[in-house]
């Protein structure tokens, strides 16, 4: 059985059908690109691996580590191991970068039967991986999200998932809104996870860019709600040369 | 009867109760008052609390105001500028579940030139509560550089509470500036999506999101002891009824 699946899923909202037999397979230690067209399911697909309540299944199943996580909670899934790097973070007032950090680590460790973690341990595990990132401690002190470039979103989002090592990562149009220096960075955040080939990755794209930062062993394209063409990294490239009515009509 | 204070001319004063009572203050020429406010009651006690300000020139009144159910029902606060160059900075914090009912009136009555008035509202309400607010910036007819903002913000936590607004604007004057803002809602559902995809339970993600909705205000008080016992205050609230 593969580490992360997705059988025959139909899903949508209340009222339309998005995903239509959506199938896809990832073994530990794979990276999978999806790319296609805007509007064909790719960021809804992201939502309802994790639980997304805006979405509802009507058929098929996820399974993750061999259960099947479709009726579990979003708090539950993700202390299965899942993350969602998000296109467009929500912004919250009130709540600084990093207190929102020592709540999700501390959620975390409350899952695994630890308590809670120690100030100088905490401060030091952050200070440590947002260096890497770049991201100041005037950023961490700011109110999460608010008033951030699209760079600095995107940052806060690799260190997330930097500091909660989760087992399979779903990244969202990682590249969008990003310069090419930010991308570096960043994609450095994932390649760091990915080394060790302990984790999954599935990234949601829609530039070859991306992808030559950070090699895919799968690229996926989907229309109308699934998978209709697989291949290597050469796909995307492909895909820059014809565009998406080239390579789904072809 | 109100109780009458006066804050000497140029003197700074902390002030801080729980239990709002009627009041008469006069600020003097280019005193600052910091005013903070808890109401809690035993039930007896008179359920009104009338607050009537008089800011003097250059001088400041800075308050805060949290309503904790067992709250007086009607409340008015009334902040008269009445000097060249005085300023008020008025908050409201309003946590309401039960059948507690609020009337919540902010007055700011601009009677000076160069009068700056900030005013915010917070709400969050529950089961069959409710909140009647009422919201006024009055700019008397010949006064100049008048600034005048209210903002109010509720958050309804059950289909069955209630919050009414009425913001209003009086301007009998042209040099001026003023905003004012009303949003009623529930809890924003895709940063509870947000916070829960990353670990936290949905009824820590909600207390969370609450608690930093308030904390904006409850930030403001300048007053450490008074910051701490009132945030404690609305953390007990929270904790007992999310």
């Amino acid at each position: 059985m593969s580490f992360f699946e997705i059988k025959d899923l139909v899903a949508g909202t209340e009222d339309k059908t998005i995903l239509s037999g959506f199938n896809l397979s990832i073994n530990k230690g794979e990276v999978h690109a999806i790319m296609g067209p805007n509007g064909t399911g790719k960021s809804t697909l992201a939502n309802i691996i994790c639980g997304n309540p805006k979405y509802k299944i009507t058929s098929g199943k996820i399974i993750f580590k061999d259960k099947d996580i479709s009726t579990l909670s979003v708090d539950e899934r993700a202390h299965l191991g899942l993350f969602l790097g998000f296109q467009n973070p929500v912004e919250i007032e009130g709540i600084s970068v990093i207190t929102f950090l020592k709540y999700a680590v501390n959620a975390k460790r409350k899952f695994e039967g630890k308590d809670k973690i120690a100030a100088p341990d905490f401060l030091k595990m952050i200070k440590v991986r947002a260096t890497a990132l770049g991201i100041s401690d005037e950023m961490l002190k700011r109110p999460l999200n608010v008033g951030f470039s699209g760079g600095e979103k995107k940052r806060i989002e690799t260190l997330q998932m930097a500091v909660l090592e989760p087992d399979f990562c779903i990244l969202d149009e990682m590249d969008s809104g990003l310069d090419i220096d930010a991308l570096k960075v960043v994609s450095d955040g994932v390649n760091v996870l990915a080394k060790d080939k302990t984790r999954a990755f599935l990234l949601i794209t829609h530039y070859d860019r991306l992808l030559t930062l950070i090699k895919p062993d799968f690229v996926h394209i989907m229309n109308g709600g699934k998978i209709v063409k697989t291949g290597d990294e050469n796909l995307a490239k492909e895909l820059e040369a014809k565009g998406y009515q080239g390579i789904i009509n072809g | 009867m109100a109780e009458e204070i006066r804050i000497d001319k140029g003197l700074t004063k902390t002030i801080t109760e729980f239990a709002p009572h009627h009041y008469h203050i006069e600020v003097e020429k280019g005193a600052t008052l910091y005013h903070y406010r808890l109401g809690k009651f035993n039930p007896k006690d008179d359920r009104n609390s009338e607050l009537i300000v008089d800011v003097a020139e250059n001088a400041k009144y800075v308050g805060c105001l949290v309503l904790l159910d067992d709250a007086p029902a009607n409340l008015k606060v009334q902040i008269n500028l009445k000097g060249k160059g005085a300023s008020c900075d008025s908050d409201a914090i309003y946590l309401g579940s039960g059948k507690q009912k609020y009337n919540l009136a902010l007055i700011a009555n601009h009677e000076a030139s160069d009068t700056v008035s900030l005013q915010k509202a917070k709400g969050i309400m529950k089961d069959a509560s409710s909140m009647d607010f009422q919201g006024l910036i009055n700019i008397k007819e010949g006064v100049a550089k008048i600034s005048g903002d209210q903002l109010h913000e509720a958050i309804l936590l059950s289909d069955t509470a209630k919050v009414k607004c009425a913001p209003e604007l009086a301007i009998a004057s042209e040099d001026v500036k003023c905003t004012h803002g009303s949003s009623i809602g529930m809890l924003d559902e895709s940063a509870l999506f947000y916070m829960e995809s990353r670990g936290i339970s949905k009824p820590e993600a909600k207390a969370l999101l609450l608690k930093a909705f308030v904390l904006e205000i409850l930030n403001k008080i300048a007053h450490e002891k008074t910051r701490d016992d009132f945030t404690a205050e609305v953390e007990k609230w929270l904790t007992k009824n999310i």
